[in-house]
């Protein structure tokens, strides 16, 4: 064995019998890495002729027309007119927002970076003295290692700042990174009995950055709070009160709450005298920023009650019961139909066209509920089953554009006569949130069935109630296992807010179209430019995520073993 | 030994009360769950129907059957009515929801060609063992996996194509077809024409008889294929049904009197249309390149990830069986992760489908554009 090994052209370490990797030169390295064989080679030429042909130097255009340029990508960088960008980056940003309410937007920025970097701070030192108390490595954070998981969006700010004509932008920003560093140092400081806290922070960053931008959605908040307060009082009571009560005390302090909010907020309102600026107003990167984030916090909670909704099935592959019932539910169903629209006596009588349409329709629908009875009487809730299967499949088989036509057009017209119909970013919202919503339950769903049985079984032998048993065993460890998965519906859903343009909101692409249209700047050929801004933001935004993601996976999949 | 099994004693045990019994949660929760939901969704619909009657909105499909009235921008190849190479505004609705779904699968179908290509060729050069190429790759796929398809397809419809290097409409480039007058490609900032057939005559019998062609196509395979099972010949069976469908295709050519010929692009007299051919716009062309490219960078790395996925001793015994270059390894790695990346490629391309619905933005016709209008 020990021969094998030194026969081997390796060099190997003495000590630990592994073979040593050597230092390469650069040369060796050239050879190894470019050159290593004549197909290798051909392809490195080509590769390093193309690349300096883009950035270096204008090969074709100097030896076909005896032109001497930079290269193309250099060279269109270099002689762009950036003017176009300059003139319209505040609609960019923050579309048709008023200019003298923009220190909203920016002191809620501030709120939220401080809040943030304040709660990672103290996340960092926590685990930091775990560590040590475990005796393990610590985990380290140089400035180094900040720069570089952050360099695509400080690269976009400075860019950003570039174009900026006044002095106003600097400030804000460096008074942001000043929060962004200062909030990091404060709570990897803070005492013990307030980092345990530390949890709390962004809800109190987001409530003050809501207050901020409408400042009469202050005494709802408030109240929501007190109520959630009150909510708490008998569970404080102890658990010797039935649970019942325990639960009607709870939901009755919510409700009053709520009630509470809404009888005050008119004329309290009155008093605060300064509404803020309602959604509808918002533009630009801000709309894309809202909508990409309800649709991420609001449709989580959604999600997962939906995946637990659809879990109470058994997961069983179609049988051939389920074929054979849907079979006889969808010729059924296609009877049905055609009896029904075909003999006149609801709608006119099918024409030749109609007929095969209401057949099919018929087949279609049929077929479909019979397989989900079939299917549902492997669940345990069965009509929470449906519902849920419904709704998902309902939203995951329309695109997302189709659904945004609807939410645009339609929704307006399930609201009651006289009702305050909601505003266009709202029903964006709605839409956005919906969709969301039923793919993040798709992939917690997925999530849920990789926990094994045995541990709810064990649980509920242990006598913990659903939602115990949810909360304490199963999502934790559902939730963690579709991290990736999650952070790319998170990335696809920031990318289609792209989408919102078509119904008339001035998110950035919509942006981008609109300053080419404009009359200084139309005809003139600068689609390439704005677009690449365009995709520029969107690219820095999901490349941040995406990186984030595969950190948060290795720590995660660090702390399983 | 006398084996006194003993019965489990069973305990009397007090039921739950009804609001912690599990049994009874479940039914009533589903019943109240239900039953908010119908109710809802009854006050739904019920405002919905009053405020459309309110408004005097109809919800009957006979729009479907009304005429268009609108025109329909740079719809040329839009020859779902045999004869009619332009859209008529008189026609009905319903054709032009045709006309939708039909650019919907066919940007889906180019778009999944193109994709699968690309991504085999970025997936596998991500794991290069030139660190150029490899660099390179990665560049694609961080690049266009984390922009919006849609600006991808802007860009490409406005920026490349439209306002880029394309000649403007009235000096188009036209590539003639060698030693003939013939246009092999005409292409400007609008349109790009490419040899295409005109009918001439109804091809209802053409196309049964290719079919026709097909069903013995396939039995030949069979047959070939039970041949090779049983003496071990090369079976051939790819060139033998190809062979047979074209060998169709033929004698129904002749046989039926030349149903249609070959027409070539020709710009129009007044220097505004292409004439003849198969037309095919920009937007046509930037939604199926970007959606291509696009698709291109999330099958890449499903690709890698599938070849990561074949455990190393295969791909150095790859490399020790064919040690001529990196294309052989390429090959018989392919063979391997095939069968992992089969399920999520096909999940990938799936995506495609869906995504044309984003091609309005080219004021490109399809499905979805034709629904809100």
């Amino acid at each position: 064995m020990t021969d094998l090994i030194n026969d081997l052209p390796l060099p190997i370490d003495d000590e630990t019998r592994r073979p040593v990797t050597k230092k390469l030169t650069a040369g060796e390295w050239v050879k190894e890495n470019l050159f290593a064989t004549k197909t290798s080679g051909v392809f490195t030429v080509l590769f390093a002729l193309i690349f300096i042909q883009l950035f270096v130097f204008n090969i074709t255009d100097a030896l076909l027309q005896g032109e001497y340029k930079l290269g193309v990508v250099t060279n269109w960088l270099v002689n762009n007119e950036y003017e176009i960008l300059r003139v319209n980056l505040r609609l960019w940003m923050v579309g048709r927002f008023p200019k003298e309410e923009v220190w909203r937007p920016v002191g809620a920025a501030w709120a939220l970076c401080f809040t943030f970097s304040l709660t990672g701070g103290a996340m960092f030192e926590s685990s930091r003295r775990q560590a040590i108390e475990a005796g393990t490595e610590p985990p380290e954070s140089t400035p180094r290692d900040m720069l570089r998981r952050a360099w695509p969006m400080l690269a976009l700010v400075g860019l950003v700042l570039i174009l900026t004509q006044t002095i106003i932008p600097w400030v804000n920003a460096g008074v942001a990174l000043g929060l962004l560093v200062a909030g990091r140092w404060i709570g990897q400081h803070l005492p013990e009995f307030v980092r345990s806290w530390a949890w709390w922070f962004p809800l109190v960053g987001l409530c003050s950055a809501i207050i901020m931008m409408q400042a009469n959605s202050f005494l709802p908040l408030l109240a929501t709070f007190v109520g959630l307060a009150v909510a708490l009082v008998p569970k404080l009571l102890g658990p010797e009160r039935p649970r019942l009560f325990r639960w009607a005390a709870m939901a009755g302090a919510m409700v009053a709450s709520f009630l509470l909010a809404s009888m005050l907020s008119g004329p309290l309102n009155d008093l605060v005298g300064d509404p803020g600026v309602g959604w509808d107003k918002w533009g630009g990167m801000m709309v894309n920023l809202l909508v990409a984030i309800s649709g991420i916090v609001i449709a989580f909670p959604l999600g997962i009650l939906l995946a637990l909704g659809r879990r109470g099935s058994r997961t069983a592959p179609a049988s051939n019961q389920t074929t054979i019932i849907g079979v006889i539910c969808a010729v059924i169903g296609a009877i049905a139909f055609v009896v029904i629209f075909g003999t006149g006596t609801m709608v006119k009588p099918l024409g030749l066209i109609e007929f095969p349409f209401a057949a099919v329709g018929g087949a279609v629908i049929g077929g479909a509920l019979g397989a989900a009875l079939s299917l549902s009487r492997q669940s345990t809730t069965p009509l929470f089953w449906g519902l849920s299967v419904t709704f998902i499949e309902f939203i995951r088989g329309v695109p997302l554009i189709t659904l945004l036509f609807f939410g645009d057009s339609m929704l307006l017209f399930f609201f009651p006569k006289g009702f305050d119909a909601p505003s266009q970013v709202t029903r964006a919202m709605i839409v956005v949130t919906a969709f969301s919503a039923a793919y993040i339950a798709e992939i917690v769903r997925g999530g849920l069935q990789a926990v094994d049985k045995g541990q709810i079984e064990a649980a509920q032998a242990v006598g913990l109630p659903f939602g115990k048993v949810q909360r304490l065993i199963v999502l934790p460890q559902a939730l963690r296992a579709v991290i990736p998965a999650m952070v790319g519906q998170f990335i696809s859903l920031w990318k289609d807010t792209s989408l919102l343009g078509f119904i008339s909101l001035t998110e950035i692409l919509k942006v981008s179209r609109a300053a080419n249209s404009q009359p200084d700047f139309q005809g003139r050929g600068l689609q390439d430019l704005t677009f690449m801004f365009v995709a520029l933001i969107f690219w820095v935004v999901s490349y941040t995520m995406s990186r984030e993601s595969q950190r948060l996976e290795k720590k995660l999949r660090g702390a399983e073993r | 030994m006398t084996t006194e099994t003993q019965e489990p004693q069973r305990r009397e045990v007090a039921r739950p009360p009804f609001y912690r019994d599990v049994r009874v949660i479940r039914v009533v929760g589903q019943i109240l769950a239900v039953l908010a939901v119908v109710g809802i969704g009854f006050w739904l619909v019920r405002n919905l129907v009053s405020n459309m009657n309110r408004l005097g909105i109809s919800t009957s499909f006979d729009f479907l059957f009304g005429p268009i009235n609108t025109a329909i921008p740079f719809c040329d190849n839009c020859w779902v009515i045999p004869y009619q190479s332009r859209f008529d505004p008189r026609s009905p609705v319903w054709q032009m929801v045709l006309v939708g779904v039909k650019n919907t699968f066919l940007a889906a179908f180019f778009g999944i060609i193109l994709a699968s290509v690309m991504g085999l060729v970025v997936g596998i050069s991500r794991l290069s063992e030139n660190w150029l190429v490899a660099r390179l790759a990665t560049f694609y796929v961080e690049f266009f996996r984390n922009i919006p398809p849609l600006v991808i397809i802007i860009f490409f419809g406005a920026a490349v194509f439209t306002a880029g290097p394309f000649p403007i409409f009235s000096e188009s480039w036209e590539i003639n077809f060698p030693a003939t007058d013939n246009n092999l490609l005409i292409i400007n900032n609008d349109k790009w024409g490419i040899p295409g057939f005109t009918q001439i005559d109804d091809l209802l019998l053409f196309y049964i008889i290719l079919g026709i062609g097909f069903v013995v196509g396939i039995l030949a395979w069979r047959w070939r294929t039970r041949v090779f099972e049983r003496t071990g010949q090369p079976h051939h069976r790819v060139l033998w049904f190809i062979g047979i469908i074209v060998g169709f295709a033929i004698v129904a050519f002749f046989a039926l009197g030349q149903p249609f010929h070959m027409s070539w692009p020709v710009i129009s007299e007044n220097r505004r249309r292409i004439d003849g051919g198969f037309i095919v716009n920009w937007g046509f062309m930037s939604v199926t390149v970007a959606l291509g490219l696009y698709t291109a960078s999330h099958i890449g790395e499903i690709i890698r990830g599938s070849i990561l996925a074949v455990p190393y001793g295969q791909s150095e015994a790859a490399n020790a069986v064919l040690t001529s270059g990196e294309l052989p390894i390429a090959m018989a790695m392919v063979l391997a992760e095939a069968s992992f990346a089969a399920p999520p490629t096909v999940t990938d391309t799936n995506l495609v489908a869906p995504s044309p619905s984003r091609t309005i933005c080219c004021a490109r016709f399809n499905m979805t554009l034709s629904s809100a209008s």
